[in-house]
């Protein structure tokens, strides 16, 4: 070994896997230029950057500084410097402001009337169909929806229409993920753009699909072969999203046919929930994980039971992980009843439909955030003293692990708030029924134990009164600088001393 | 596999430096290195594995994380998904543990890769990751002190292709 190691003497596979690391972080638009960035640092660093063809597998289009920049040259380089490797590509479709009708015209034009397609304000940069003809080489595809053109970068825009032929006849064979993305303010134009056609790309390997802020309209021919989908809507602006229910129920629609599906992600934040839109119920049982993130959300409508009715419409009976990130402290009546946080409540309560909303979970956690007001809710909104999350014990029967982390310090778990009676939500009739229990584990990452305390003790309690108590093993407490593994003798102790 | 006779096994390991530690064979054998070498001698018991790549500070440190981690299971192989999906995040202890000056963090890095204990190199790779994520090419010179070396020609190229990342 040299005698002061140093980054520049690590041997060469070793600085390889650490800009590796260092660059699948980064957004996809942000890699290449990152790995362009390595290669200026020295020569031992260049050689390394260089000869690593996963580095600049990233055909991307933005700069540094977050500006877009198209420079075909520096497309053109990477996919030398990839050697052939699957692509991660950036397609960027823009909206315009119908200032101009036309800055390009010698590309072949292939549409067939734009403005009788609504496509006439639809743009493209010019490395698009570029990159449309790499396709054989695509591994990911990120299609972004840009809110508007920039025009103060001088770049040469081209009509969509030029090319939607060729991008409606995208043949991927290497295919496995697309990510479609959208900025606020798009309008229609992720429709106009996905739903003509019903964008018949051919990609047999296609098996992961993301979905940002785009409306949920899934092409019919990738549906049955997902196996893992991706769908977010973020409002963080605060702007209202009064579709947020037709969106939640366009989703369901596509999900009829996902018959493969195994993984969902569902993520909402700060989106506003309307009235729940009934039909279709969608019955799931291909899928294994779920995951939910519920943050700074509210509902349009008082006294309506929005997240319970919007959830209670699909069903996923064999669905054995559950991953729930919500927040409390605050809220409307989307997530609070009398001041208790009724959000996880309402994602597991019973439906009209099915008594048992996850008959074979086995496992759930539930990552617990501080609440960030959306700036659409009044400032003299009411902020609860203690925020309480409701988690009844009737839920936890099926489960054998549960996981419950906070961000939160100051917090406290409840079961139940007593006796069924009209004033409150439906679907809190029958809470307090408990059968068997098959809790193994459970794991505790939070700052101060007294918040779970009393609603462990009880749980316990309960296992004991139902004679399950055996089956569970240990508890794992972990709290800053310390973490306790608790076995089911400790617990009592535990509870008892604390 | 490993046996009950073998949990209860010590294993001598000699630095570079000739230092001598005698260790659980459970921690020891997080390196695969040992584990093979191990396997190689045999029933030979009082052998002690020479480690002619690691001075003792350094494997001491090593030896600390094998210690902390001498129950984990196997690592899977890396399937091309997790290569897809890979984050920087590392534990809390590993997060502590590494938490050392520069000279030691490489030195690490180097022992990790020699000894073959994956866990391990992944933790400091990521580490350095981390410090160079988003990072242009002064500010990493100015980090690990190195010396700008590129000759006029590579200078002249570098600076065409800077012009591939400018915004305008």
């Amino acid at each position: 070994m040299s005698s002061i190691p140093n980054s520049i003497s690590l041997p060469s596979e070793l600085l390889e896997l650490i800009f590796d690391h260092a660059l699948k972080i980064l957004p996809v638009q942000d890699r290449s230029f990152q790995a362009l960035a390595y290669s200026h640092v020295c020569r031992s660093y260049r050689q390394v950057a260089l000869n690593s063809s996963r580095l600049w597998t990233s055909l991307s289009m933005r700069g540094t500084q977050g500006q877009v920049v198209k420079k075909l040259e520096f497309l053109e380089v990477c996919v030398e410097r990839s050697k052939s490797s699957p692509l991660d590509v950036v397609l960027g479709i823009y909206k315009g402001d119908g200032r101009e009708s036309n800055e390009e015209g010698e590309e072949e034009d292939q549409s067939d009337g734009a403005s009788a397609l609504g496509l006439h304000d639809i743009w493209v940069d010019n490395a698009f169909k570029w990159i449309l003809l790499r396709s054989a080489q695509w591994r990911s595809c990120l299609l972004h929806f840009y809110g508007i053109r920039q025009y103060d970068r001088a770049e040469k825009y081209r009509p969509y229409s030029n090319f939607v032929k060729l991008f409606e006849n995208i043949d991927a064979p290497l295919l496995e993920e697309l990510r479609l993305e959208t900025d606020f303010g798009m309008g229609n134009t992720s429709d106009l753009v996905l739903s003509r056609n019903n964008f018949p790309w051919k990609v047999p390997k296609l098996y992961q699909l993301t979905n940002d802020n785009t409306i949920p309209l899934i092409p019919f021919d990738f549906r049955s072969q997902l196996r893992s989908m991706d769908v977010n809507f973020h409002h963080e602006d605060g702007c209202i999203s009064g579709h947020i229910s037709a969106d939640i129920r366009s989703l369901r629609c596509a999900m009829i046919a996902m018959t493969s599906l195994s993984t969902v992600q569902l993520s909402f934040i700060g989106c506003s929930f309307g009235v729940a839109l009934g039909f279709p119920f969608v019955e799931m049982p291909s899928v294994e994980v779920v995951g939910i993130t519920l943050l700074s959300c509210t509902q349009r409508f008082p006294r309506k039971q929005s997240l319970w009715e919007e959830f209670c419409n699909v069903h996923f009976p064999n669905a054995t992980e559950l991953n729930v990130t919500l927040d409390i402290g605050g809220g409307d009546e989307l997530v609070l009843w009398n001041g208790y946080n009724t959000a996880l409540y309402s994602l597991l309560a019973p439906s009209r439909a099915h008594e048992r909303r996850y008959p074979s979970l086995e496992t759930m956690r539930v990552n617990i955030h501080p609440w960030k007001p959306p700036p659409s809710l009044p400032s003299d909104h009411p902020i609860p003293v203690l925020p309480t999350l409701l988690l009844p014990y009737r839920f936890l029967s099926s489960l054998r692990n549960l996981e419950i982390r906070s961000l939160v310090s100051h917090w406290k778990l409840l079961d139940s708030v007593g006796e069924f009676d009209a004033s409150q939500p439906p679907y809190f009739r029958g809470a307090s029924e408990v059968t068997a229990f098959n809790l193994e584990t459970a794991v505790l990452e939070i700052s101060r134990v007294e918040s779970v305390v009393p609603w462990m003790k009880q749980l316990a309690l309960k296992m004991k009164d139902t004679g399950c108590w055996d089956r569970f093993s240990e508890l794992t407490v972990a709290q800053p600088g310390a973490s306790t593994v608790l076995s089911r003798d400790e617990v009592e102790r535990w509870y008892e001393t604390i | 596999m490993s046996t009950t006779e073998d949990k209860t096994r010590k294993v001598k390991l000699v630095t570079s430096d000739n230092e001598e530690f005698e260790v659980d064979w459970e921690v020891a054998t997080r390196s695969v290195l040992i584990k093979h070498m191990l396997e190689d001698i045999g029933e030979s018991e009082e052998q002690a594995i020479p480690l002619p790549n690691v001075t003792a500070n350094v494997l001491k440190k090593v030896l600390e994380w094998c210690e902390h981690h001498r129950k984990d299971p196997e690592p899977a192989p890396e399937s091309s998904d997790d290569n897809r999906k890979r984050t920087l995040e590392i534990g809390d202890w590993d997060a502590k543990f590494i938490q050392v000056d520069q000279e030691m963090l490489f030195e690490i890095i180097l022992a990790a890769n020699y000894l073959d204990i994956k866990a391990l190199l992944d933790v400091g790779c990521k580490t350095v990751a981390n410090m160079i994520k988003g990072k242009q090419p002064e500010e990493i010179r100015k980090m690990f002190n190195i010396v700008n070396d590129f000759t006029p020609e590579e200078e002249a190229q570098i600076k065409k292709e800077n012009e591939w990342a400018e915004d305008r």
